[in-house]
């Protein structure tokens, strides 16, 4: 019973923020060509006071290795529901994820923030590697991140 | 049998065991040097906050700092926008050097855990390291034998010079590579999660913290009472975010720790699956106990020699089967060889002796004494005489080629009346020579 009332609230919300207007968002994330394997991320929004609101790609496969993510692990609690159907793999140094997916238009132009957690195995993890504002101003423009990423740049 | 099964999984296994341990042995230098780097005498009495206060101010951009198993302590920090790592001397805070993992030694570790193939190379080491584990244990079975039993184990090893080098480096090495081979196959199980989960649950995440003004790391009360010899991870809160707290993780277990009050917010200590999980995984690394981890790279470094004789010792034994001609049919021969022979050297003998038999106009049927039929009289019609050639093997065992005769003999109803001689041959140096 407690299933069925869920699935019909997943439901319920996936037909309502379907109704509501959504576009497409590319994020192009490019790594720096650091010494070590491939790299963790976790690509996530937030509203301006940092406090998280969705998960928009992860990447890596292993969730025993997601609390090294740790902005997003806490915001998100590292709940499944929240990141079930974004999860790819590993990226590997030097290398470019591109990832294309349904943004609703609320989030642009509203104060709303774009970051990138990412970790690295037997070596640091950097929280908030890459922050940017999620504007349509922005958009196109690459932005160099402080840790495993050498640019990220989204499309709207 | 045990022979032919250790040669086999022997000639298969021989590349990939011998990449595992060679990277294994020089994976193996690298807790010695880190221990050599490690400045750790005197830092018991030296807590946590006492080190993060003299590293406020020669890195007031510090975002980690992490104490790893062999006592070395690297701080990670940003500064002008780019992320560093600095080695630092636990007595004085100062620092030693840059950090940066060697990328020669994070390709040797990959090299080591999935021949660098990812996934498929992992299911690939972890064959290997069954295989491995197969290996050790038949020869060790299979040397206890040779040399009469468990208790004779450290007798002095006869033979040819490659089999006394495969003899004695394995007797030497046999309990190294043994916890390599377990110790690094249930590490791939645990990554191919055959293994139930060993993980502690993580500490909540503290949902009130005071939030006000950030008080100075080394003034934190729990940071003090923490020593470093005891400190695995401390992580930062993230700079100008009040509500973020410092995550801890130390020998114990995890928790966080609210950066105006000090206090201890939460703490998970870990569970004994996660203790023992570290213990085996510490046995196989050597990572926290050096010297361990250079005994097993020793260890690890005799496999390609075990290798290269034992390839060498089964191409012999190979080669030196002899091929009898001229092998009379049973029912015709008048005289019946059988040979009972582990390295196949008692089978050079019945050659020479066959030859010589069949030149002075005999018909001879040479075979194993595992062939012997047991109904010799309509077996074999003709038969005048028969001879047994046969060795021991160890401390007066029978020989893989005769193995089964004396069951045969069991069944044996009539005794047959031709005569019968016995030639035998076997090492001196037992009991039960012969």
């Amino acid at each position: 019973m407690k299933y069925l009332t869920m699935t019909l609230c997943f439901f319920c919300f996936f037909v309502m923020s379907n109704q509501t207007s959504a576009r497409k968002i590319t994020l192009t994330t490019e790594l720096q060509n650091y010494s070590g394997d491939g790299a963790y991320l976790a690509i996530y929004l937030t509203n301006a006071k940092g406090q998280y609101q969705e998960t928009l790609w992860i990447a890596g496969q292993k969730s025993k290795y997601y609390k090294h993510l740790t902005g997003w692990a806490r915001g998100s609690r590292m709940r499944t529901s929240e990141y079930d159907g974004l999860t790819g793999a590993s990226v590997t140094r030097g290398k470019t994820l591109t990832v294309t997916l349904d943004l609703a238009d609320s989030y642009i132009d509203s104060g709303f923030q774009l970051k990138i957690d990412t970790s690295v195995e037997d070596q640091r993890d950097n929280r908030n590697d890459v922050v940017v504002p999620l504007t349509t101003a922005g958009a196109g423009k690459p932005s160099a991140g402080r840790g495993y990423i050498k640019a990220f740049t989204y499309v709207l | 049998m045990l022979r032919k099964f250790h040669s086999w999984s022997g000639l298969m296994a021989t590349l990939l065991v011998v990449m595992l341990s060679v990277t294994g042995a020089v994976l193996s230098i690298n807790p010695v040097m880190e221990f050599a780097q490690a400045k750790v005498a005197g830092t018991s009495s030296i807590s946590v906050a006492e080190l993060a206060g003299k590293l406020a101010s020669s890195h007031p951009g510090a975002e980690q700092i992490q104490r790893s198993p062999s006592g070395s302590i690297i701080v990670y920090y940003t500064k002008d926008g780019q992320t560093g790592a600095d080695l630092i001397n636990p007595i004085t805070g100062e620092t030693i050097g840059a950090y940066s993992n060697s990328p020669v030694m994070v390709w040797v570790k990959n090299l080591h855990r999935s021949y660098l193939l990812d996934t498929p190379g992992r299911v690939g080491a972890g064959i290997a390291t069954f295989l491995m584990l197969i290996l050790t244990i038949s020869g060790a079975i299979m040397l206890a034998k040779r040399l009469g039993g468990w208790r004779q184990i450290l007798r002095p090893i006869q033979g040819t010079f490659r089999q006394r080098l495969h003899c004695q480096v394995g007797r030497v090495a046999v309990i190294a590579l043994m916890l390599s081979a377990t110790t690094g196959l249930y590490m791939s199980a645990v990554t191919f999660e055959l293994l139930p989960d060993y993980q502690s649950s993580e500490p909540a995440f503290p949902e009130n913290v005071k939030g006000d003004f950030p008080a100075s790391i080394d003034t934190l009360t729990a940071l003090k009472s923490i020593p470093l010899s005891e400190l695995r991870e401390i992580v930062y809160p993230y700079k100008d975010d009040h509500n973020d707290v410092y995550s801890i993780t130390t020998h114990q277990g995890s928790g966080f720790i609210d950066q105006s009050t000090g206090q201890l917010l939460s703490f998970q200590a870990f569970n004994n699956k996660q203790k023992l999980h570290e213990f085996i995984y510490m046995l196989h690394t050597g990572e926290g106990l050096w010297w361990l981890g250079l005994l097993l790279g020793l260890g690890a470094l005799t496999v390609p020699l075990m290798s290269w004789t034992g390839i060498q010792i089964w191409w012999r034994r190979k080669r030196s089967t002899a091929t009898i001609n001229n092998n009379a049919a049973p029912k015709s021969a008048d005289t019946v060889i059988l040979v009972g022979s582990e390295g196949n050297s008692t089978w050079g003998f019945a050659k020479t002796f066959h030859d010589a038999l069949n030149l002075a106009g005999h018909q001879v049927h040479t075979i194993s004494m595992n062939s012997f039929a047991n109904n010799s009289e309509s077996h074999y019609p003709n038969t005048k005489r028969l001879f047994i050639l046969t060795a021991t093997y160890g401390d007066g065992d029978t020989p893989a080629s005769a193995s089964h005769f004396l069951t045969q003999l069991d069944k044996m109803t009539k005794i047959p009346e031709f005569p019968v001689a016995v030639l035998g041959f076997g090492d001196r140096q037992f009991p039960g020579f012969c």
